[in-house]
């Protein structure tokens, strides 16, 4: 290598020690972590506060049905008496106490007399307040609602009348509304609600499972199957769900992401980098120094595949930081955010060579567009808006890869395969696959594609194109007048 | 004496309109050669030929007798161009950038780096990064970087632009003294007086056109005049007439 290859090099590398680029590739994994962190302790610290002080929940039975024969109230003491001391997660209170002794013996020993007698029984109306068959007392639940109770359960008069029948009943929630609308967690309660709901009624099949079906375990109508989970991958039975294995992320997430970033940070940093040249007028010293106009681009190619690659690795740190710390923070245990079953065929020696070599072509590519967009540009905004209008259609389909699943087989792949941001992604398929074929077509595309754009560069680099700019419709008068940063004086 | 840059029919035409019609002169080894005109005159665009930027549309240029076109890379090696606009990296400081010079140049001895020192004159500010420089300091820092490698051939346009009386006096005889340790000089000027106290001859370019060659002293008493902006404009004058 020339030295004054490395020379040129250096200098590009100069911007990996700029307080812009440090703070460029820090703040975002800063923020994605504080954003990870904040979202993860919000849900946390809304269920913990749930935990601790409760749901205050108002029950108003309008269920005419006595309180040892009432299906409710019945089921509601069981749940109240089964709640772990010190965790209250419901705080409910009603307005008349329900039995807390009731065996389920004892319950439907009650509720077949309640039915022998239901016709007896019948016209009485079991009223709170002001309650009246028919519509839910609305005053009595604004009032309560306006006062301590978080939800208030308004359970119809015709509630246990209807499990007796082996009818769907129903209970009408009333929720207040979040204390903050505009936090993310201001529904957390109503949720923990729902879920009150449902145990409502499993408890009440509890007690129908054990009537019906006396001495058989409940438990085993609500869990009848545990699954253990087990992958095959590759001739070989591994213990634990694919998600388990290849990670929540996995690769088919953070590979397009990651070249997504690749593509657009080597085609927008060359293109800045050329608009800076243009901007603080150093292009014209720099073309006429002894160094070989070709050493010129490939020291700034080089320059930016580090720096490119610098950028989307820091990033993809940040995103995994971010799933982690969000993660973390709502369960107790470490979630798998990418798993590296998947990753250990990858990176293999044969693997990484091809994935390195993508890597650095992709990039390469990246920057020699960026390059050429920068040498037509006449300052580093311009630069930075044509770079980001071309290299967008082209690094976007890596998006078109995380959702739409596409075979090896499929004709699509080869139509993706144009795309030179899209060839790391298919030579990932294609070394997952064992499919060597398809990895040595993509990476033989890559580098011709390369090596074109580089003659492209190289001869750009190396005719007066470079200097005058690409306003070929302008007059030249226009263009002496002012063309951005570089004069052309006649 | 021999000759250092010969120009020989000169023609640079951008799409229709002719910035450069034909020109011809010679630089001698060892002599500070002046380009004076008007605005729009044509020497920015002959220096940028010169120094390998652009490419002539006809004509030849050759600079120790290497050609500007076919062997760009050996002319490249002998010359040093400071444009007139020129800029220098922000994000280095002074030092810095003259370092990443002499490491272009090849340059290890510590001799050309206080060379640029010298020049330079800017103190403990070569130390700071440029994008704190003012004008005038980043103008001497280019031409300490101009002229750190004692080049065979430097190409200077409008060398003291931006710079106090002081040091531009100081940087005109800075340039008479390189050009006695053996660099040739071309300059392109607005700065008639400059011209007259620096370059050992000039060539007065008008509309892409050069109408005379000659030393200050022998124009002035070709045209009679007392000073070059004397002799120039009367050779504009003839020339519209």
């Amino acid at each position: 290598m020339r030295s004054d290859l490395i020379t040129i090099l250096k200098k590009e590398l100069r911007i990996i020690k700029r307080r812009d680029f440090i703070l460029g590739i820090m703040m975002p994994i800063l923020i994605l972590y504080i954003i990870g962190n904040i979202v993860g302790t919000g849900v946390k610290s809304s269920v913990e506060e749930i935990t601790s002080e409760g749901i205050n929940v108002i029950v108003i039975c309008a269920d005419p049905a006595p309180e040892n024969v009432n299906a409710f109230l019945s089921v509601l003491a069981i749940i109240n008496s089964s709640q772990e001391e010190g965790v209250k997660i419901y705080n409910i209170r009603l307005v008349k106490s329900a039995p807390t002794n009731t065996s389920i013996e004892d319950l439907w020993r009650s509720l077949s007399e309640y039915q022998d007698n239901i016709t007896a029984l019948i016209n009485r109306i079991y009223v709170i307040g002001e309650v009246h068959s028919g519509n839910p007392p609305e005053d009595i639940i604004r009032n309560y609602l306006s006062h301590e109770a978080d939800v208030v359960i308004y359970v119809p008069e015709n509630f246990t009348w209807d499990v007796l029948l082996g009818k769907s009943t129903n209970v009408y929630t009333y929720y207040k509304s979040p204390e903050d609308p505009f936090s993310m967690f201001g529904n957390v309660k109503s949720g923990a609600i729902n879920q009150f709901i449902t145990l409502l009624g499993k408890t009440l099949n509890y007690f129908i499972i054990a009537k019906y079906y006396p001495g058989f375990p409940p438990n085993f109508v609500y869990n009848p199957i545990v699954e253990h989970p087990y992958t095959y991958y590759k001739g070989k039975i591994i213990a634990g769900s694919p998600e388990e294995l290849f990670g929540t992320l996995g690769a088919g997430f953070i590979i397009p992401i990651m070249m997504f970033l690749l593509a657009t940070y080597a085609t927008t940093t060359a293109a800045s980098n050329m608009g800076e040249e243009r901007e603080n007028k150093t292009l014209e010293t720099l073309l006429t120094l002894p160094v070989r106009r070709r050493n010129i681009v490939i020291g700034k190619v080089l320059g930016m595949i580090v720096v490119a690659t610098i950028m989307a690795v820091f990033y993809i740190f940040g995103l995994v930081l971010y799933m982690k710390s969000l993660m973390n923070s709502i369960a107790e245990e470490n979630i798998s955010i990418i798993g590296l079953t998947g990753m250990s065929d990858i990176f293999t020696v044969k693997g990484a060579l091809l994935l390195g070599a993508s890597i650095v072509f992709t990039a390469g590519i990246g920057a020699m567009i960026g390059l050429i967009i920068g040498s037509f540009s006449d300052s580093v905004r311009t630069a930075s808006t044509i770079s980001s209008l071309v290299v967008m259609p082209l690094a976007l389909p890596a998006f078109f890869f995380m959702y739409v699943p596409i075979r090896l087989s499929d004709p699509k792949l080869y139509l993706l395969m144009l795309d030179p941001f899209m060839n790391t992604i298919i030579i990932m398929k294609g070394l997952f696959a064992n499919n060597i074929m398809i990895c040595l077509i993509s990476i033989s595309y890559l580098l011709g594609i390369f090596l074109a754009l580089l003659y492209v560069t190289a001869r750009l680099f190396n005719s007066e194109r470079v200097i005058l700019g690409g306003f070929k419709k302008k007059s030249i008068l226009k263009r002496s007048l002012h063309m951005g940063s570089v004069r052309i004086k006649i | 004496m021999k000759i250092a840059v010969e120009v020989k029919d000169l023609v640079k035409k951008y799409k229709n309109f002719a910035a450069v019609r034909g020109i011809s002169f010679e630089i001698r080894e060892g002599e500070i050669f002046g380009l004076i005109g008007p605005n729009g005159a044509g020497k920015t665009t002959t220096l940028r030929i010169i120094a390998t930027l652009l490419k002539p549309t006809s004509g030849n240029v050759k600079v120790f007798g290497y050609d500007v076109i076919k062997e760009s890379e050996k002319v490249r090696e002998l010359i040093s161009y400071l444009p007139e606009e020129a800029g220098a990296y922000k994000d280095m400081t002074g030092m810095e950038y003259l370092k990443f010079m002499a490491e272009v140049y090849g340059i290890d001895d510590q001799d050309a780096i206080k060379r640029a020192l010298e020049i330079a004159d800017l103190g403990p500010d070569i130390y700071s990064k440029i994008g704190t420089y003012s004008k005038g300091m980043v103008r001497k820092l280019l031409l300490a970087r101009t002229l750190m490698t004692r080049p065979k051939f430097a190409i200077l346009d409008e060398p003291t632009s931006g710079l106090d009386v002081i040091n531009a006096v100081r940087i005109r005889n800075i340039i008479k003294n390189e050009r006695d340790l053996g660099t040739t000089f071309l300059i392109s000027s607005h700065n008639m007086l400059e011209v007259a106290y620096l370059c050992d001859r000039v060539a007065i370019i008008h509309k892409g056109r050069i109408f005379e060659i000659g030393s200050p002293e022998d124009l002035m008493k070709k045209y009679d005049a007392n000073n070059l902006e004397e002799v120039f404009q009367k050779v504009v004058r003839s020339f519209e007439e």
